[in-house]
């Protein structure tokens, strides 16, 4: 080192960017680019994939769910265990717009049968805590009767909450697995 | 100089083999192809906005002659022994057998929806052997009245009869069964 020459230490340059660049693109605009990518794709890839919106039409859910209420569908719910008795399940009934919103009361290979409103699983009673309480002593106002069904291997029973409703206006019955679309997701 | 035109021309002649089977096949359709546009021909003639041909009729595009060509054009793609099976819960149900009762029914249907509107989606075409073929699709029928849009679910038979492919079954499809 040269004398008369002194060694300067070099000062860190201090170069923020102003405030509203960070607000607006962050400190690292590559950083951001990245985030908003993954964020992206993950809303236009992941969403559809997993969760699907719906709008519930119908009286045949009453009470648990009413007409005219948006829920989401779980769809990712069914890719690793099977359905489950007392979920409540969208079912493809015209393309993969158009869903079915029903409950789970019979599973594969189970027998089922339906006694003055009383659903009897594998000859049992079923306990169903979500139908409307009784009224006068009156479980059902219009008590619904079904012969038994045996269920295949990939077949499930699904039946709308409302049992209040006439038997012949209520659509309801077997459904096979490859239609369940997803789990509603509760509120 | 001779080497390099001749890669030139071998060059050339590859690339104009490539377009002429490029040509080939867009010109000559697949079997899914051509069932595809049979629907697309049958959905035509069943919805109003599907055209009445290349000529406009006398009476106006819903007059009597337009509604009875429409009907030919749809029983045009109707093997003669069609079956119709319709079951909607809540709705319509019933069976047509054969192509002089669809004729029947559609020329009533088009006589009292004259706004029907039918769109096909998601359309899977299976089991390509001919001369047999199968399909699934959602219909989108508008009626063109206030809260008169649905959506149905159908499968769709096809048979192969001279080359040509006609619709042989028409069955609803139901996403819950009884039994």
């Amino acid at each position: 080192m040269a004398p008369g020459n002194p060694s300067r230490m070099s000062q860190p340059v201090e170069n923020r960017p102003p405030w509203w660049q960070v607000m607006a693109i962050g400190r690292n605009p590559r950083t951001t680019l990245v985030r908003l990518a993954v964020t992206l794709v993950l809303v236009l890839v992941g969403f559809p994939m997993s969760i699907q919106p719906i709008l519930v039409q119908g009286i045949s859910m009453q009470p648990t769910y009413r007409d005219g209420q948006r829920r989401f569908l779980n769809k990712l719910a069914y890719r690793f265990a099977p359905p489950q008795r007392g979920d409540v399940i969208g079912i493809r009934e015209a393309g993969k717009q158009v869903l079915l919103l029903k409950r789970v009361v019979g599973l594969p290979g189970e027998s089922l049968r339906i006694v003055q409103g009383t659903v009897l699983i594998n000859g049992e009673p079923l306990e169903e805590p979500y139908l409307l309480p009784p009224t006068n002593g009156v479980r059902n106002p219009a008590p619904w009767n079904l012969q038994e069904v045996r269920l295949g291997q990939d077949e499930h029973y699904v039946i709308g909450d409302n049992r209040s409703m006439r038997q012949t206006d209520h659509y309801f019955g077997i459904v096979e697995r490859e239609r369940i679309v997803g789990r509603l997701i509760r509120p | 100089m001779t080497m390099l035109r001749r890669r030139i021309r071998s060059v050339g002649l590859v690339a104009l083999l490539g377009l002429l089977g490029l040509g080939l096949w867009w010109a000559i359709p697949t079997e899914e192809q051509r069932i595809r546009r049979v629907l697309e021909e049958a959905r035509a003639a069943v919805s109003a906005d599907g055209g009445t041909g290349s000529t406009t009729p006398p009476d106006g595009p819903g007059g009597t002659l337009a509604m009875l060509g429409r009907v030919g054009r749809l029983t045009r793609c109707l093997t003669r022994d069609v079956e119709v099976e319709v079951d909607v819960f809540g709705g319509l149900s019933g069976h047509l057998n054969g192509v002089e009762e669809v004729r029947a029914a559609a020329a009533g249907l088009v006589q009292h929806l004259p706004g029907l509107k039918v769109r096909f989606s998601e359309v899977e075409i299976r089991q390509i052997d001919p001369p047999g073929a199968r399909a699934t699709l959602v219909a989108t029928i508008d009626t063109g009245a206030r809260e008169g849009r649905a959506a149905q679910e159908f499968e769709l038979r096809f048979r192969k009869w001279e080359g040509r492919w006609y619709i042989s079954r028409v069955a609803t499809v139901r996403a819950l069964r009884s039994r």
